[in-house]
C-alpha cells in the first residue's frame, strides 16, 4: 500500500476511534454525576493506561498527593479488575470509574485529537503517543516518578510516595501492594 | 402559582440550553479536531511528495528565534549521526529561515503555524500505528495535547541548553554545536553606522522588546537612553517589523546575519532576555541580559534566570546579567548598568 493510502486509512481509523472515545467520556461524565458530581475547578480524573501498569501503580501511590494538589475529589479510571478494591487500600476518598482497555484507548485516541478536560490526567510517561517523559528519566538526576508526578499528572510539588500499609487477607492485593513496593523503589531510584 | 411554574419553566429551559449547547461545543471541537488531523496528513504528504522517501522533518513548533537558533546549532552533528535520511528542517516564517540557515542545513522549509501545529496533531494522532517521519524539535510542544515536560524547565537547575540536550538531541553534547556564519566585512553593516551616526565601539544597541517574557516599563528605557547618552553614548533600537524604536534613539534593523559585526564594532548591548540572546552569546561585546524575577508566563518551576541565564547554559561566562522586578527595584537595575558599563 503507498503512504498516501496507508496514512488515509490510519487517520480515517483514528477519527472513528475519537469518536468512540467521545462517547466512551460522556458515559464517564455521567458516571461522575451519579458519584456526586464533578467539579472543574477542584476534581481530578487519573486515567490508568493499560499498555503501561507501572504507570497505575504509580499513579495509586500518589492518590493522596492528587487530592491535596488538586483540593477536590479523585476519580481512578482503569481497566484493571482489582482496582476498585485497591483503591481504598491506597486512598479510600478516591472514585473508582470503570473502563475498558479498548474504551481508554479511545480516550487517549480524543485526548491527542482534542483538548476537552483541563483535569484528565494519563497515569504514564510515555502514553498516549508523543510523550517523550522517559528521555527526561536521568536528566540532572531526575528520577521516573518525578517526571511522572511532575509532568504527567501535574503534582507540581514533588513528595516521594509513602506504600501504605494492608492487614487485610485479600492475596491479590498483598501481591499488588508488593508489585507497588518494587515499582516504587525502581522508578525513584535516581541512578535508574 | 402561575409565578411559580413560569420561574421553574425558565429554569427548565434554561438547563436544557446549557446542556445543549455544552454538547454542540464539544462535537464542534471534535469535528474541527478531525479537520485539523486532515490538514496535518496534506502537509505531511506534500512534504513527503518535495522530499522524497528518505526524508525526515524536524518541526520547530514555535517561532522563536532562541528555539531555532538552538536547534539549528545541533542539527547538523544530528543529521550526521543518521546518514541515511535526509533531514529536513521546518521553520516558522521567514524570519525563522533567516536564523536556521546561518547553519549549515541542507534543507529548510518554511511552514505557516497552522500547517506546522496540524502536521504535529497528525503525528501525535497517527504516529504510534504507522511510520511518520517527523521528529518535533522542542521538549512540549504547544501543539501537542500529550506533551508533559513543560514543568521541568528550570527544575533541579535545568537550563534551556540541558532540556534541549537531555530530551531532544539526546547524546549530543555542547561540544557538538556547529558555528553560526555571521557575515564579517560587510559593507552593508559597516554603513549603518554612518548611516544613523553611530560611533564605532560607543554604542549601545537596546533590545527592549521580547515575546515571551514580561517587559520593563516605558519609563525604565526612557531614564536609561538619557543616561546613556549623557556618558557619550550613540543609542539605537533594534526594531524589526512595526516595532517602534525607543524615543531619543535611531531605530535600526540588523539582519541575522550582520549582528556579529554590527555588535563587536557597536561595543555594547542591552537586552531583555529573548532569543537574540543566545545568538549574541559569544560575540566580543559587553553584554548586558534582563532576566525579569516576575514569572507572570509559568515558565517552568524554576525563575527565568535559573532557566534562561547564558552563564548557567555554558554560552558566555562574561555577561552580566541582571534580574529586574517591574514592579520594584526598577531604579537599581538602571544604576547596576551604568555600573557595568
Amino acid at each position: 500500500m503507498d503512504v498516501r493510502a496507508e496514512a488515509a486509512k490510519v487517520l480515517k481509523e483514528r477519527k472513528r476511534q475519537a469518536v468512540i472515545g467521545w462517547r466512551v467520556w460522556r458515559r464517564l461524565q455521567k458516571a461522575m454525576k451519579a458519584a456526586g458530581g464533578f467539579d472543574r475547578e477542584r476534581d481530578v480524573i487519573v486515567v490508568a493506561v493499560p499498555e503501561d501498569p507501572d504507570g497505575e501503580a504509580l499513579a495509586l501511590l500518589h492518590m493522596e498527593h492528587f487530592a491535596k494538589t488538586y483540593g477536590g475529589r479523585v476519580f481512578f479510571c482503569s481497566s484493571n479488575p482489582l482496582a476498585s478494591k485497591l483503591l481504598p487500600v491506597f486512598f479510600k476518598d478516591a472514585v473508582c470509574l470503570a473502563a475498558s482497555a479498548e474504551e481508554i484507548e479511545a480516550l487517549e485516541c480524543l485526548a491527542q485529537l482534542v483538548k476537552f478536560c483541563g483535569r484528565l490526567r494519563f497515569a504514564s510517561v510515555s502514553h498516549p503517543f508523543g510523550r517523550i517523559g522517559e528521555r527526561m528519566i536521568g536528566v540532572k538526576g531526575i528520577t521516573e516518578d518525578e517526571v511522572f508526578a511532575i509532568g504527567a499528572c501535574s503534582l507540581w510539588k514533588y513528595e516521594r510516595p509513602v506504600l501504605p500499609g494492608y492487614s487485610g487477607e485479600n492475596s491479590d492485593i498483598r501481591d499488588y501492594l508488593k508489585k507497588a513496593k518494587r515499582i516504587l523503589k525502581e522508578k525513584t531510584d535516581e541512578a535508574a | 402559582m402561575k409565578q411559580r411554574d413560569a420561574r421553574e419553566i425558565k429554569r427548565f429551559a434554561k438547563r436544557i440550553l446549557r446542556k445543549g449547547i455544552s454538547g454542540f461545543t464539544g462535537l464542534r471541537m471534535l469535528y474541527a479536531g478531525r479537520r485539523f488531523a486532515d490538514r496535518g496528513l496534506a502537509v505531511y504528504l506534500r512534504l513527503r511528495e518535495k522530499y522524497g522517501e528518505n526524508a525526515r522533518f524536524y518541526v520547530n513548533h514555535y517561532p522563536g528565534t532562541g528555539d531555532i537558533y538552538l536547534t539549528s546549532m545541533f542539527m547538523p552533528a544530528w543529521a550526521k549521526r543518521h546518514p541515511d535520511e535526509r533531514a529536513v528542517v521546518t521553520v516558522i516564517g521567514k524570519g525563522g529561515e533567516k536564523v536556521a540557515k546561518l547553519f549549515p542545513l541542507q534543507d529548510v522549509e518554511v511552514l505557516s503555524q497552522q500547517d506546522t501545529k496540524a502536521l504535529i496533531r497528525f503525528y501525535e494522532l497517527c504516529g504510534d500505528q504507522m511510520d511518520i517521519h517527523v521528529e518535533i524539535l522542542h521538549y512540549h510542544a504547544m501543539a501537542m495535547n500529550s506533551g508533559i515536560l513543560e514543568r521541568f524547565a528550570g527544575y533541579k537547575g535545568l537550563d534551556f541548553l540541558s532540556i534541549y540536550l537531555g530530551v531532544v538531541f539526546p547524546g549530543l553534547t555542547p561540544a557538538d554545536a556547529a558555528k553560526p556564519a555571521f557575515s564579517e566585512n560587510d559593507p552593508a553593516i559597516d554603513a549603518l553606522f554612518d548611516r544613523y551616526g553611530l560611533q564605532r565601539r560607543k554604542t549601545v544597541l537596546l533590545v527592549p522588546y521580547a515575546n515571551t517574557i514580561d517587559e520593563m516599563s516605558d519609563q525604565f528605557w526612557t531614564y536609561l537612553v538619557a543616561a546613556l547618552k549623557e556618558k557619550g553614548y550613540s543609542v539605537c533600537t533594534n526594531v524589526s517589523g512595526d516595532e517602534e524604536p525607543l524615543p531619543g534613539t535611531e531605530g535600526v534593523f540588523v539582519p541575522y546575519r550582520g549582528l556579529r559585526q554590527f555588535l563587536e564594532t557597536a561595543g555594547v548591548t542591552i537586552q531583555l532576555r529573548c532569543g537574540l540572546t543566545d545568538m549574541i552569546a559569544g560575540f566580543d561585546c559587553k553584554k548586558i541580559i534582563l532576566y525579569p524575577v516576575d514569572n507572570f508566563f509559568q515558565f517552568g518551576t524554576g525563575s527565568l534566570y535559573d532557566y534562561f541565564s547564558l552563564k548557567n547554559m555554558d554560552l558566555s561566562q562574561d555577561a552580566v546579567e541582571i534580574e529586574f522586578s517591574r514592579w520594584k527595584g526598577e531604579r537599581l537595575v538602571y544604576e547596576r548598568i551604568l555600573e557595568a558599563l
